[in-house]
């Protein structure tokens, strides 16, 4: 895992903050200096914004607010924001915003999963320093692939799906902005709701999929967020109707149906729940970039092999060559298996197969690849090794299929003499 | 423009952060719907105030079940999106024995680092722009309260509001309470404390107090130590002043370093600001 730097940002009520003359209030506490004067600066503290309903916070319920959303220098954030008790006029309603600051592609290294950064760093800890300086920019090492798609247990499959569709295959084809989605549940809900959801995207969907855990009265922010959740209808933006709404509580949603190969095989896992699946899916994949097979390719539903075939084409030619063994797995009861098949035999024998491998892995390879290909590519590519030892057993397939069927008629005619 | 219906107004509370924009509003409330509502009624004619929108419940109602509870409202976070709170009056006497009004003002409460720098004033309070009432509310108890900071918020709003001056502006002083003992505070308050809320018949002379008030405050300003020469100066004439105390005593803090009120919210002459609004509104 390569170190990631992250800066910082925090946003509370302070006696005095990072701009000396500025007095004391809500304003920026700490910060990295490279942030200073930033328009990235202005949109955090924007977004530092946090406030409770009053029947919450009389029954002494503070929801923790989570963000992702991308700053306008193209960097993306990450925070967590906190109810900080008293400020120092001894009100209560202070509130601590703690953010981290990434390149977008240093963050899409980490595999873009904002949860996995705020599980890997303790933001808004009680006891944090609000003394006014600079603050160091963060070296983080994050697993690509510690994201947990289990995590969204529990909630409706069809709520679910219908979510990561509206992500994965936004409405208005790209020709109008899709509108935001409004979760509507409770806090923890909502935030394991899209802790499974985002374990269960690509890293190029989840990057995109800005999000915000506590919405509340934060309807001027919504450019900034792409998923938000109240927690009930009463915290639900004055504007409702802009929004797509998922009700988790009542199971009400949009439905959506998946219009790509990729989008059908997501919308089936998750309404099936099955989370080892799409993290299998993840971690093969993400071996895949890695320019490595995973051991869990062969151990792929075929759906899920098809879709990551279907996606992935350059690289999943690239683990397969050579060997044979994973050939004749992966294009075990591929339902795209023709073209996959199609595109392997494009390649020579000794690129394809290549060398040493036992005879009977070798043949188990053929067999699928002979199975599942064109026919005319299968002889074409027979041909071009009419050298090679196994030739023989194939020869037979160079026969076209008219001289067969004639033959075989003729030996259904009765003979004469 | 309304040409039928009550007359509406748009009211801002500004002030630098801590200063009880907050604790003035859910005064002003608590006087309205305890003290006013008794003293204004005169036979079937009746004085009323309530919450036209769910903001204003909250505001509002919220914060005085607050008050009820012997606590003090929350910090106003800082927003980009403030909410309108509408009040609704009804049965505003007049002091000449004209017929009862109706009259709806629109609040704003934000929190006062908006008014920190005319960037953030002009991006988080567009409202200021179609504001007919700014009630300048300062606690000269605070640390960072002097002629200078008080001349800077005040100059920044005229900045970011064109027009500002033909406006109706109002510079209140809170914390009257713990003041009002102190040697140069009592000419100004002690013949009014702890004050009573006026009946409509008595709504003449409590407007000659408050014009007479008004101008001992303005002199206060000019006082050789407040050095506030220069603001006094560049208001416009018609500004109003006023002093008041949103709570009537001052809160202490409990074992856990929250602020608690010790009894019943009192507030004094919380009144004075709304009363001023309903004489620019020419209804009072």
């Amino acid at each position: 895992m390569p170190a990631i730097p992250a800066l910082q940002h925090l946003f509370s009520s302070v006696e005095r903050g990072y701009v000396a003359n500025r007095g004391r209030g809500f304003q920026t506490a700490a910060v990295s200096r490279e942030l200073v004067g930033t328009e990235d600066l202005k949109v955090l503290e924007k977004a530092a914004f946090y406030s409770i309903p009053r029947e919450r916070r009389t029954a002494g319920e503070l929801p923790v607010k989570e963000v992702f959303f991308h700053l306008p220098s193209g960097r993306v954030a990450i925070g967590r924001t906190v109810d900080w008790g008293q400020d120092s006029m001894g009100r209560d309603g202070n509130y601590l915003a703690h953010h981290l600051i990434l390149e977008r592609e240093a963050f899409l290294e980490t595999g873009a999963n904002p949860f996995t950064l705020l599980d890997a760093v303790d933001l808004a800890a009680p006891g944090t320093d609000l003394a006014p300086r600079d603050l160091p920019a963060l070296e983080l090492q994050i697993d690509p692939l510690a994201g947990e798609p289990g995590a969204a247990a529990g909630i409706p499959g069809g709520l679910l799906a219908s979510l990561a569709l509206h992500l994965v295959e936004p409405e208005g084809n790209g020709k109008t902005p899709p509108r935001p989605l409004l979760l509507l549940a409770d806090t923890a809900c909502a935030a394991r709701l899209l802790r499974g959801l985002l374990a269960s995207l690509e890293p190029a969907q989840r990057i995109e999929a800005s999000l915000c855990t506590h919405f509340y009265e934060s309807g001027s922010l919504r450019p900034l967020f792409r998923v938000m959740a109240v927690g009930s209808r009463a915290e639900m933006p004055s504007q409702a109707g802009d929004y797509l709404l998922f009700d988790v509580a009542r199971n009400e949603f949009p439905e959506r149906a998946p219009e790509t190969r990729y989008g059908k095989w997501l919308d089936a896992q998750l309404r099936q729940g099955t989370w080892a699946e799409i993290r299998a899916y993840h971690e093969v994949r993400y071996a895949l970039h890695q320019g490595e097979p995973s051991t869990k390719t062969a151990t792929l539903a075929p759906d899920t092999r098809d879709t990551l075939w279907q996606r992935e084409e350059e690289k999943v030619l690239g683990i397969l060559k050579s060997n044979p063994a994973l050939i004749a797995a992966y294009l075990k009861g591929l339902p795209s298996g023709r073209d996959l098949s199609n595109q392997l035999l494009r390649s020579p024998f000794p690129e394809l197969i290549g060398t040493g491998a036992p005879a009977e892995t070798m043949a188990a390879a053929l067999t699928e690849l002979r199975g599942a290909a064109s026919p005319a590519r299968w002889r074409r590519w027979l041909r071009q090794h009419s050298d090679q030892p196994f030739f023989e057993q194939y020869r037979g397939d160079l026969v076209p299929w008219w001289v067969k069927t004639a033959k075989g008629v003729l030996d259904l005619l009765p003979k004469r003499g | 423009m309304f040409w039928f219906g009550p007359k509406r107004r748009t009211v801002a509370t500004i002030g630098l952060p801590g200063h009880g924009k907050t604790v003035f509003l859910a005064g002003m409330f608590w006087d309205c719907f305890f003290a006013l509502a008794e003293t204004f009624k005169q036979g079937e004619e009746r004085f009323a105030v309530k919450a036209v929108n769910p903001k204003a419940d909250d505001v509002f109602y919220g914060n005085a079940k607050t008050l009820d509870e012997r606590m003090l409202p929350p910090a106003n976070p800082r927003s980009s999106d403030p909410q309108p709170a509408i009040l609704e009056f009804m049965g505003v006497p007049c002091a000449r024995k004209g017929r009862r009004r109706k009259i709806w003002l629109t609040f704003y409460d934000v929190a006062g680092e908006v008014f920190a720098s005319d960037e953030a004033a002009l991006a988080d309070a567009p409202y200021l722009q179609d504001t007919d009432d700014f009630i300048f509310l300062f606690d000269p108890t605070q640390p960072d309260f002097s002629a200078l900071s008080a001349a800077r918020v005040i100059d920044r709003v005229r900045r970011v509001v064109p027009g500002c001056d033909k406006k109706h502006m109002i510079i209140a002083l809170s914390k009257m309470d713990e003041l009002r003992n102190t040697d140069e505070w009592v000419d100004t308050i002690s013949d009014y404390w702890p004050g009573h809320p006026p009946r409509s018949w008595e709504l003449e002379t409590y407007l000659m107090e408050m014009e007479s008030l008004s101008n001992r405050f303005r002199e206060w300003w000019m006082f050789p130590e407040r050095r506030a020469h220069n603001l006094i100066a560049s208001l416009p004439p018609n500004t109003h002043f006023c002093g008041l105390s949103s709570l009537g005593h001052r809160p202490v803090r409990d074992a856990s370093g929250q602020l608690r009120l010790l009894g019943e919210p009192a507030p004094f002459r919380v009144r004075d600001p709304l009363f001023w609004i309903f004489r620019a509104a020419k209804i009072l």
